[in-house]
């Protein structure tokens, strides 16, 4: 086993995968800097000189510097500290696009320079400036590379401040997945702009069924399929309204590239657009941001069967 | 141009100009670090010309080049050039983070260096203010863009925490033993006495003046007719100028002093591997000075650094005073000063008894009119005693010691010159001990014959002709001419007190830090710790101040307000609403409590108007009022508040 592998199997078994995470003694781990062991290294030789040489100036600097290092084991421990994790409902979004994933922070104190890292190949630690005393809502850029609902990974969140001489770090393994639609890449897609949808059932949008809607509203074929209490709304005609389907004549992971993007671009226009799936599965036409969400969904998970 | 950069950038102009003002800086780095430092101001144009590597193979060239050329300086002190002129260049090249923390590092290096090579109280200051910019460039390169005012608040506070912890160190922590000798700051102490002695040599250094040394006595310091420090004893006379002549014998076996130290000497660097003393007692520590049989102290080496040690009494009596002369005592190159020869012979004639040949000579010099003068004028390469003695009559102290002894030698009494200091000023600073300060213009040189029934004892020639200049002091015994070249340049006497003032507390800086060492530890810590529990106590004593300092550093950030100006104003003025009974009341706005106040205190309208208006102003208003003049504004609401309530109280 090389050392890489070594690596990624300890990072794995030291991250926690919880939906809250307050950091403490359990799960923060501190060791010296690269810069941390320089300054380490110049003390040493600083009090050499001092003592060779007879100069309480050099062996005061050099007690200075060590005392500041062992202060700055406690400090940079404590910046991490008692601060809060929590995952946030995440949207879905498109492969090989940067999107944000929101956590919840929580702190009692400010806290400067704070980096933090998705721990996959090629990623680099991003600066946080600080993060004030309160709670606050914070975006961490993520780029999903292929389809599919994802667990984001793990995600390292580190510190050196106040002087740089030891870095200070946990891993956390946020629980919330994320939906990752195909790449967006323009291409043919089947498309019909009729009222009713190509298979000859009813234009609907499927939501959660609440008893109040009453029993006529229930859409019974997705019920048969296993896919829990839906409703069937019923939206006004629109002759505007687009239907778009994957192309035949591509393979089916293409197909639906082709159809994502074309899917995004009507939304971003404000055209009701609905989707056709090869099983059935249909979202009417509509515009929105939370109807985008279900069309991305849609193509994340599809088909549903896994 | 970020602030961690400008912060180093301040930190070696600061290292530079301290190490130019104390003569440590070598041509190429006096001139090359304020060049490269001019051009770091400009990084967009060291990154778009990348002149790094000319530079550096330039600097390094240039150092290699004229570094052996100096003469004067040690390999430290070439070593610590060629540290400062990296951290120039490494400035330079600093414009990445990692860079510039190891810039940060280079810098310490440096500091360290001229620490080891200058140990005064205003260089330690400013090497201080260096280590501070240092830090401080850390903090802002961690914590990113922030006012300069919270980031030296920042840097005070983690240092300022941290002072117990080095105090602690520095007092508790075993030393390391001196594994080996490192030179110490060559061009110090290139100026002071020499080992050789032609006339005209100490009216030289006494002009010159600079500090020689400091000296703090246990009892009452002596009289000021007692005041000879000596140095060097010169015993060679070659017919024109004196030097040591074979190197005296140290004491092998020497005595234990006895009792507490009588004399703390602080000496300045000096080229001599003589100490001054006063002649009497031994030194405190045996390992450090070695007693000669002329009665100098002995070191062995230049004294490249401030040095302390101490003299305590003996009760052996002043054995090297009844060490019998030899015959480089009487040597007088026969012929080269025939007038004086034949004066002495004259004297010889009329008495054998060297203590009447001794008081024929002063009836002498003190009946043939001779004059004291800083500038006596050059005398003549053949027979110069004789010019002096019978032509010119005018010198200065080291012409009548010379001559003195010459004549003595010449009638046949055994005879050397002591060269040392005279007098010195009684200083009573308020920061430390009173001490006797020597001046380089305190040099001095007086003469020893040997009396079979007393040894040798000091005789000073210049006294019989200026006794001015042992009573009082060398100004008082000079005519006006010379007094004013001797205080040309000086500085007024308020600005001399406050020098003095600043010497006492130097004096205390060396004595208490500089100079603290491992002996004066086994001194400070009691019997029990010294010995093998001293680790374990120092550990533990560094631990308890690092702990402190840090539940210190967390509480004072947990007090450290972090509210808006307007809202600390605001709550100042809500305390004093509540010293009236007034208690906001849940869920009640500013409007409405300053209402309620309004209507209980009537005479107050204008003030709870006012307030209101300066905090609606600072909360709502697109351009708030800047924040020093709100707080002026707010104080002054708080004021007539606060004054309300005392004339309600009273």
């Amino acid at each position: 086993m090389g050392f890489a592998e070594w690596w990624q199997g300890l990072q794995r078994r030291l991250s926690r995968r919880s939906p809250h995470l307050q950091l403490g003694h359990r799960n923060l781990y501190i060791f010296l800097s690269r810069f941390g062991a320089l300054w380490l290294f110049t003390a040493a030789a600083l009090y050499l000189l001092g003592t060779q040489a007879k100069s309480n100036t050099s062996v005061l600097l050099a007690f200075l510097m060590l005392s500041l290092l062992g202060l700055s084991l406690f400090l940079t421990h404590l910046n991490l500290q008692g601060l809060e994790l929590e995952v946030q409902p995440q949207q879905a979004c498109c492969a090989g696009e940067q999107h944000p994933y929101w956590i919840q922070v929580r702190s009692s104190t400010w806290r400067p320079a704070l980096g933090w890292q998705w721990l996959t190949r090629g990623a680099r630690t991003q600066q946080l400036h600080h993060i004030e005393p309160g709670s606050h809502r914070l975006s961490l850029p993520w780029c999903g590379q292929r389809r599919g609902v994802q667990p984001p990974g793990r995600l390292l969140l580190c510190t050196t401040a106040p002087l740089g001489l030891f870095r200070c770090w946990t891993y956390w393994e946020p629980p919330e997945p994320l939906w990752v639609a195909p790449h967006r890449r323009p291409g043919p897609v089947q498309e019909h702009s009729i009222v009713n949808a190509p298979d000859g059932d009813l234009l609907d949008t499927l939501q959660p069924w609440r008893p109040e809607q009453g029993w006529q509203r229930v859409d019974w074929k997705a019920q048969a399929r296993g896919r829990g209490w839906l409703s069937k709304s019923f939206t006004a005609a629109d002759q505007n309204a687009l239907w778009l389907a994957p192309t035949a004549h591509r393979p089916l992971e293409e197909a639906l590239e082709h159809l994502c993007d074309r899917l995004w671009r009507e939304l971003q226009q404000g055209r009701p657009t609905g989707l056709v799936l090869a099983d059935g599965t249909a979202l009417a036409p509509d515009t929105g941001s939370s109807h985008c969400q279900r069309c991305l969904k849609a193509l994340a998970e599809w088909p549903p069967c896994h | 141009m970020p602030l961690n950069l400008r912060l180093l950038q301040l930190a070696q102009a600061l290292l530079w100009g301290h190490l130019l003002i104390s003569g440590q800086l070598q041509p190429v780095a006096a001139l090359g670090i304020p060049v490269l430092l001019a051009l770091s101001l400009w990084p967009q144009w060291v990154q778009a010309r990348r002149p790094l590597l000319v530079l550096t193979l330039l600097v390094l060239a240039a150092w290699a080049v004229t570094a052996p050329l100096q003469e004067r300086s040690s390999w430290l002190v070439s070593l610590g050039n060629l540290v400062w002129l990296m951290c120039g260049l490494k400035l330079l090249e600093s414009n990445a983070p990692a860079s510039r923390r190891r810039a940060c590092l280079v810098l310490l290096i440096g500091i360290g260096l001229a620490g080891s090579l200058t140990q005064t109280l205003a260089v330690s200051l400013v090497q201080g203010a260096c280590a501070l910019c240092c830090v401080g460039s850390l903090l802002c390169l961690e914590a990113g863009p922030q006012p300069l005012k919270g980031l030296l608040r920042r840097c005070l506070v983690l240092v300022g925490v941290m002072l117990p912890v080095v105090v602690a160190a520095f007092l508790l922590l075993p030393r390391l033993p001196v594994l080996w000798s490192l030179p110490g700051g060559g061009g110090l102490g290139q100026s002071g006495l020499s080992s050789e002695l032609r006339p005209g040599d100490i009216a030289q250094l006494v002009r010159q003046g600079g500090m020689a040394a400091r000296v703090q006595f246990s009892g009452e310091p002596p009289p000021p007719q007692q005041r000879y420090w000596r140095v060097l004893v010169h015993r060679r006379f070659d017919g024109q100028g004196w030097s040591q002549g074979p190197p005296p014998a140290l004491a092998s076996n020497q005595p234990s002093p006895m009792g507490p130290m009588r004399e703390r000497w602080l000496v300045e660097p000096s080229p001599l591997p003589w100490r001054p003393w006063g002649g009497e007692g031994l030194p405190s520590n045996p390992a450090q000075l070695k007693l000669s049989s002329t009665g100098g102290l002995w070191t062995g080496t230049p004294l490249s650094e401030r040095q302390l040690y101490g003299v305590s009494p003996s009760s052996a009596g002043i054995a090297w005073r009844s060490q019998a002369p030899t015959a480089w005592d009487l040597e007088l190159p026969q012929g080269s000063n025939p007038k004086l020869e034949a004066l002495a012979q004259q004297w010889r004639a009329q008495s054998d008894d060297p203590a009447a040949l001794v008081a024929l000579a002063r009836r002498w010099y003190e009946s043939q009119g001779f004059g004291y003068s800083l500038e006596p004028g050059r005398i003549p390469g053949t027979a110069p005693l004789d010019a002096f003695l019978f032509e010119r009559r005018l010198g200065f102290c080291e012409h009548y010691a010379s001559s003195f002894s010459a004549l003595m030698r010449a009638a046949g009494v055994p005879a050397r010159v002591v060269v040392g200091y005279q007098g010195g000023s009684w200083k009573q600073p308020l920061a430390s001990a009173p001490y006797l300060l020597l001046e380089q213009s305190d040099a001095h040189a007086w003469s020893e014959v040997w009396l079979p029934q007393r040894g040798w004892v000091d005789v000073d020639p210049t006294s019989w002709v200026v006794p001015e200049r042992v009573r009082l002091s060398l100004a008082a015994s000079l005519n006006a001419s010379d007094r004013r070249r001797l205080t040309a340049g000086a500085a007024p006497g308020w600005l001399q007190g406050l020098a003095s003032q600043w010497q006492g507390l130097d004096t205390r800086w060396q004595l208490w830090v500089m100079q603290f060492d491992s002996a004066q530890q086994r001194q400070l810590l009691p019997g029990w710790l010294t010995g093998d529990w001293q680790g374990v106590v120092a550990l533990l004593g560094v631990t308890a101040c690092l702990g402190g300092g840090l539940a210190l550093m967390l509480w004072l950030e947990r007090c450290r307000d972090t509210t808006d100006p307007a809202r600390q104003a605001l709550n100042r003025c809500l305390r004093e609403l509540r010293a009236l009974s007034l208690e906001p009341r849940p869920g009640e706005s500013l409007q409405q409590l300053l209402r309620r106040a309004r209507q209980q205190h009537p005479s107050l309208q204008a003030t709870l108007d006012e307030l209101l208006t300066l905090y609606n102003l600072h909360r709502f208003d697109s351009q708030p009022l800047p924040g020093p003049h709100l707080r002026g504004e707010l104080r002054a609401v708080w004021r007539r508040l606060r004054a309300y309530g005392r004339r309600r109280t009273t």
